[in-house]
């Protein structure tokens, strides 16, 4: 009997916990040092800043007392409690936004709940601190969405140089849901810790990442727990009330980081949350005394082994009776034409369902469904993709990968959380094929731009595979571009251009189908010149890997002229228009999104009567590990003259100390576009 | 619980049948309406009853044919909808081209999402949204949804193009009917829309409709007229209502004033530390004006735009003496504060509403209605002038009126109700004057000083950017404002003392490309380098007429000092030109060892008809060239 009741316990001890509490920021502990400042000190730009803000996540058993008579389902056992506590200095009017908050609330059958929350204003009003406390009517609860929930809330009195503070805790059943946290914000932060204590029968994974460093140490002490059963006699049963005493251990874990330097907003940076300054823990399983393990995951194998094991993953890849239809019309295709049959098949896919925009990495739903209704999210697309590659004899299976905007993996760190997105892969002989069908452009070996991110993970049997994303195929073109300097100094041309892989797909995807004139002003854009008139603009693929662009030009007032001179622009339809780096300094890398290689070839017939005086100098940039090289010739023979420029840069990323390079290299070319052709009357 | 759902069935049966006689083929639609257009109205339909006491039931059909991908974002539907406003049916059909049809969809597959706005902390407004996705490039989507409301403020502008662009109309009616008396002013704009008052099978005359048929799509171009006048509008207005126990009369709009005015009621009172301290501030101030701007300034510097607007909160201001204590509101909240701060120190404002911006204006000064204003200021008389306070913005100097609110209708409120008034055009008065000194080295790099005065609608760029840090204003300048790439040493951005609507801004640098060397010649490229708002080229088949709102003087002077050891070789000719839209004129002078350029250019103010086109671009075009021409200079 005694056995049973324990049983009952531990059932309530699995489905919820404890608590412990560290910081040494007392609440409204403020001076009149703090709101006599009048700038950040680590940052003269600063709007604002934290002064400090601490996190602190602890677990804590609710219902210690449970009576047998009690036939509610709401005994909660651990539940995991975050609480935050910051101060925020306010320098001036830009920085009024940070005493503004949105927390938010995840929901389904249960709820996380907001409580606790205080908040505080203070002003020094003639030499006086005053204090202004947030009343609880102006917190506001938005349904977001279904899932989620926002509370939203501004304080009070808030001026250039006061300080906030504000507390609050999150009460959360969701043992998945432990809050990253942030150490760095869009404005600095002098000080910033997060604590997390977890009893010994939870295991997470944690990921430090960023490019600020953060301090890190653990602990752990000892716990106890006294857990009653009380139970009414019934029957036979005498009833009566047993207490278990459990002692378990605290894992602590600490972060913190000082003097944090605000995120700024760059361009060039692909993924900003691979270098804010965070950590995220994943649950990886829970496992109460006497009873079984609920695993999440542990390490990559295992992820990849659940993954294959999942019926809502790779186990649904077998059913595949909706693609009959298909099958019966391809089952004739020959084996040699491999590739073929597998863009037949992507092409299918492609036409048959559209994605809905959402990332994924599980389909939402069976995939016969998402195939029927025509939609779906970005897994209900390619793993119908994959099932149907299968049942047409290709060794396919998925590629999980994190987007660009997810952030990367780290290999250190496995958790099935940091993917959100599948392609399809096709193991042929030791090489693999990518295939993507959410993207219409997309095609063999050319996924969409947001999945070039680093590495995926291979779900197959056998060791673990991963695969490198960032190197699929160039981003090139040939410009092949000619015409007539007309005697009245306007300009009549002829543009042809090779789109090859990214090349292809970017232009693709920015040529809006059937929106002529909408195509004619985005390539009058790209010409140096102000006035430019486009004819026979057409766009011909044979695939998504190759696409040729051909139109005709005129250009009114093409070359000027100036006395017994006459000069132009000869490189007028560059791929820079301007230099992108126009700022002094960069905080992050800058990032590219796959290697680039791109040719312009000008060929400029001028009229009789004028001989070339000047023409560009021949240049060549090329960057001390030869990973961008810039090269410009030109020759003048007859009335012919020819302009070659070439550009090839392979690699990714570049480093904040490396910035000044490509800015300076991106000068010398601007430079270099701007020389000019002169021409001289001939008399 | 059978009987229910016996009534449900007989319902989605008889909802069935209305729509089965409809056949939504694409190729039937006429040639005259696939010209330029992304998708086609089939058919637009929207039923309002009136029922009693301030109750509505809106019924709408709305069926949209998409011909190419770019129409897919006209069929997303966002109804919005509040505690007044509910969604009592939704229901939609998809057809492929051919007129099949292949999806049901029904409130389910809906998302409901709140519908705060960027500058909305919260409000109680939702929106019902629906998003079409289907791998078919030709489809058509049906739509049928109802509203029922209960006490209302206004009608939201009724449009056969639902107002979107580069989509035509096969036909849309809009109805009207009352079940009792009409209670209703209404309007309408466009030739293209019939009206017509009908009996109802009683024989009595409460039935409005309004019908067009056979729209061609409108293309959305730049320097387009406002919406109002591009697209056929139909404007309804409750004759009289009951909001949140506020009773209104929209007869005229002073009459419309008077229910505003009946919401700021007992809204004006203020702490007594509040009071005592503006009366200490002003009270040895002698001229009324500053009086006025140091209460300005002051409400300025103490508060910051808040916008929470729940039930009647769209319309009535919180009290002042809460904004007292909080320190924040919207614009209704902000100018009532700052009315009460006034009022305490004896000088009367005007509570002013006003339609702000590009999306409203006050268009009829007979036709009261409140989806034509969105905003508030305040209006303080001054003998025969007025002083025009934007509260919600703690930049913005004293006595200017914006270009957001200038040169339209306002509507002051005081106890004897709403008095139309126009505000201040500020087009003639905005400028930029410049000086800019441009010195070689040895290297031929150049260094740069640029002087330059910005005044009205000019000057507001630079409200924000006057008040940012040094790298903030760099950042801004260097990437995104100069016309040429450059390194920035110094700013100055100097806003005065507000009392004019006037910046000062003051730039040193070196420009990233030096002069260069073409054999023993320079092409010096000697063009301004703050950039100016010079339109693009017009499409010569335009068909909508060209509006320029920001009119502006240019007039900048460069100085270049010749590089040593050069000599001029050739000089632009000056060059003047005139046309409807402007005037430009340029000038090259050589002084000693300096050339100086002068420069002016000015963008009139205007709607300019198509006939005008050719004029224009020949005129843009001899302008940009002749900008670029460049002075040649040689080895002496």
């Amino acid at each position: 009997m005694a056995n049973y009741r324990y049983s009952i316990l531990l059932l309530l001890l699995s489905i919820s916990s404890f608590s412990l509490s560290g910081s040494n920021h007392k609440f409204g502990k403020i001076t009149k040092e703090e709101l006599e400042i009048t700038s950040c000190p680590i940052d003269s730009n600063a709007h604002a800043y934290y002064i400090f803000d601490n996190g602190d996540i602890s677990f804590n058993y609710k219902d210690k007392i449970v009576r047998s008579d009690d036939a509610s389902d709401y005994n909660s056992g651990f539940q995991m409690i975050f609480k935050r506590h910051c101060q925020i200095k306010i320098i001036d009017n830009e920085g009024l936004d940070y005493a503004t908050f949105t927390i938010r609330l995840y929901q389904d059958a249960k709820e996380e709940k907001l409580t606790s929350l205080r908040a505080f204003t203070y002003n020094l009003v003639n030499g006086e601190l005053q204090k202004q406390k947030f009343n609880l009517d102006d917190l506001y609860y938005e349904n977001t969405s279904e899932n989620w929930k926002t509370a939203k809330f501004t304080l009070s009195n808030v001026h250039p140089g006061s300080v906030i503070e504000v507390e609050y805790y999150i009460i959360s059943d969701f043992f998945f849901n432990l809050q990253p946290w942030r150490f760095q914000h869009m404005i600095p932060t002098l000080e910033s810790n997060f604590i997390v204590s977890i009893p010994e029968y939870f295991h997470y994974n944690k990921t430090t990442g960023g490019y600020f460093p953060i301090q890190y140490s653990e602990d752990k002490t000892m716990e106890r727990l006294t857990l009653t059963y009380e139970e009414k006699s019934v029957g036979m049963s005498q009833g009566g009330t047993y207490t278990y005493n459990l002692e378990f251990w605290n894992n602590i874990y600490m972060f913190s980081a000082n003097n944090i330097p605000g995120f700024p907003d760059e361009e060039y940076l692909n993924s900003p949350e691979n270098y804010l300054s965070k950590v995220d823990f994943e649950l990886n399983y829970y496992q109460f005394p006497n009873q079984r393990r609920y695993d999440f995951n542990t390490s990559w194998e295992k992820i990849k082994l659940n993954l294959m094991e999942n019926e809502r993953f790779y186990l649904m890849l077998d059913k595949t009776n909706h693609y009959d239809e298909f099958a019966n019309q391809f089952s004739q295709a020959k084996i040699e034409d491999t590739l073929q049959l597998a863009g037949d098949i992507l092409n299918y896919i492609k036409s048959k369902i559209v994605w809905n925009g959402e990332n994924s990495l599980y389909p939402g739903e069976k995939l016969s469904k998402s195939f029927e209704t025509g939609n779906g999210n970005a897994a209900d697309v390619n793993m119908n993709l994959i099932a149907l590659l299968r049942k047409m004899g290709f060794d396919a299976y998925p590629l999980v990968l994190s987007t660009k905007k997810n952030g990367i993996i780290h290999p250190a760190h496995p958790s099935v959380m940091s993917f959100n997105f599948v392609v399809a892969a096709i193991k042929n002989g030791d090489k693999l094929i990518l295939l993507d069908a959410t993207n219409p452009y997309s095609d063999i070996n050319l996924i969409p731009i947001n999945c070039l991110n680093d590495k995926g993970l291979l779900i197959a049997p056998g060791t673990i595979q991963w695969v490198d994303l960032m190197k699929l195929q160039n981003y090139s073109f040939v410009h092949y571009i000619t015409g007539t300097l007309q005697n009245d100094l306007s300009f009549r041309g002829n543009f042809e251009g090779k789109y090859q892989g990214y090349g292809a797909f970017q232009l693709n995807t920015n040529y809006v189908p059937d929106d002529y004139i909408r195509n004619q002003q985005n390539i009058v854009n790209g010409f140096a010149n102000q006035e430019v008139v486009i004819n026979n603009l057409t766009k011909t693929s044979n695939t998504s890997h190759e696409t040729a662009l051909r139109f005709n030009f005129t250009i009114p007032d093409f070359a000027q002229s100036g006395g017994e001179l006459v000069y132009f622009n000869p490189i007028y339809y560059p791929f820079f228009l301007k230099n992108p780096f126009q700022l002094d300094e960069r905080k992050y890398p800058v990032e590219f999104n796959y290697p680039v290689k791109i040719q312009q070839i000008y060929r400029i017939e001028i009229p009789e009567g004028y001989l070339i005086s000047e023409l560009p100098k021949p240049l060549s940039i090329i960057s001390e590990d030869k990973s961008i090289q810039i090269r410009i010739n030109s020759v003048g023979q007859g009335n012919i003259l020819s302009i070659t420029w070439s550009y090839t840069s392979s690699r990714s990323i570049f480093l904040p100390e490396e910035y000044y390079i490509l800015k300076e290299i991106f000068r010398l070319l601007v430079q270099k576009q701007e020389e000019l052709v002169v021409l001289k009357a001939n008399q | 619980m059978k009987k229910l759902f016996l009534i449900l069935l007989l319902y989605f049966l008889a909802l069935g049948s209305i729509f089965a006689q409809d056949n939504w083929r694409i190729q039937d639609i006429s040639p005259v309406l696939t010209k330029e257009a992304d998708a086609v109205i089939r058919k637009y339909e929207t039923k309002i009853t009136q029922r009693s006491n301030y109750q509505y039931k809106i019924l709408t059909i709305l069926v949209i044919s998409v011909l190419n991908k770019a129409g897919d974002p006209h069929t997303t539907l966002m109804l919005p909808f509040d505690n007044h406003q509910k969604i009592t049916k939704f229901s939609g059909q998809l057809y492929d081209s051919n007129g099949e049809l292949i999806l049901k969809i029904s409130k389910s597959d809906c998302n409901d999402i709140a519908a705060n706005n960027g500058f909305t902390l919260f409000s109680d407004n939702r929106y019902l949204t629906y998003e079409v996705n289907t791998p078919l490039t030709q489809y058509t989507i049906a739509y049928q949804y109802e509203f029922s409301i209960n006490e209302l403020v206004a009608f939201d502008l009724w449009s056969p193009y639902h107002f979107h662009y580069s989509l035509s109309v096969e036909s849309a009616s809009l109805q009207y009917i009352a079940e009792d008396t009409i209670n209703l002013y209404h309007r309408f704009s466009g030739n293209s829309i019939v009206s017509k008052l009908k009996k109802n099978e009683q024989g009595e005359e409460r039935i409005l409709s309004w019908e067009a048929v056979q729209l061609p799509a409108i293309n959305y171009e730049s320097l387009l007229p406002s919406f109002h006048s591009i697209f056929p509008i139909v404007y309804l207005s409750p004759a009289t209502i009951h909001y949140e126990n506020f009773d209104g009369n929209f007869e005229t709009w002073n009459s419309y004033g008077k229910w505003v005015n009946s919401m700021l009621q007992g809204r004006d009172s203020l702490n007594t530390a509040t009071t005592m301290y503006i009366n200490q501030l002003t009270a040895n101030i002698p001229v009324r004006r500053e009086k006025i701007k140091a209460v300005y300034e002051y409400m300025q510097s103490k508060t910051r735009y808040v916008n929470v607007s729940l039930g009647i909160g769209g319309f009535q201001p919180i009290p002042a003496s809460e904004v007292d204590i909080k320190y924040y509101g919207d614009c209704k909240a902000l100018s009532n504060y700052t009315r009460a701060l006034l009022k305490s120190i004896g000088i009367e404002a005007y509570y002013t509403e006003i339609g702000s911006g590009d999306s409203r204006e006050i268009l009829f000064s007979d036709f009261p209605s409140s989806n034509q204003t969105n905003h508030i200021i305040l209006c303080v008389p001054d003998g025969k002038d007025s002083i025009w306070l934007e509260c919600t913005n703690p930049y913005i100097p004293y006595d200017y009126i914006t270009s957001f609110n200038s040169d339209r209708w306002a509507l002051l409120i005081s106890e004897d109700g709403g008095k139309l008034t126009k505000t201040p055009s500020v087009a003639k008065q905005s400028s930029r004057k410049s000086y800019t000194k441009l010195i070689p080295n040895e290297d031929l790099n150049l260094e740069f000083i640029v002087q330059a005065e910005y005044a009205y609608a000019q000057s507001e760029q630079f409200y924000s950017l006057a008040n940012r840090s040094f790298k903030e204003q760099k950042d801004y300048l260097q990437g995104d404002y100069l016309s040429k790439e450059a390194q920035i040493s110094t700013v100055k951005i100097n806003p005065g003392n507000r009392s004019k609507p006037r910046i000062e801004l003051y730039i040193q640098g070196n420009l990233a490309q030096p002069l260069k060397l073409s054999g023993n010649r320079i092409f010096a490229s000697i063009s301004p380098l703050l950039p100016d708002n010079l339109p693009e080229m017009l499409r010569e088949d335009r068909l909508q007429d060209i509006l320029i709102k920001n009119a502006s003087s240019y007039y900048d002077t460069l100085e270049f000092q010749m590089p040593a050891g050069f000599q001029v070789s050739y000089i632009p000719v000056d060059t003047h030109l005139i046309s409807v839209i402007g005037e430009y004129d340029i000038q090259t002078i050589p002084v000693n060892d300096k050339i100086q350029i002068i420069r002016k250019l000015i963008i009139k103010e205007g709607q300019f008809q198509t006939s005008e086109i050719k004029g224009i671009n020949q005129y843009l075009a001899s302008i940009r060239k002749r900008d670029n021409e460049k002075i040649i200079l040689q080895k002496k």
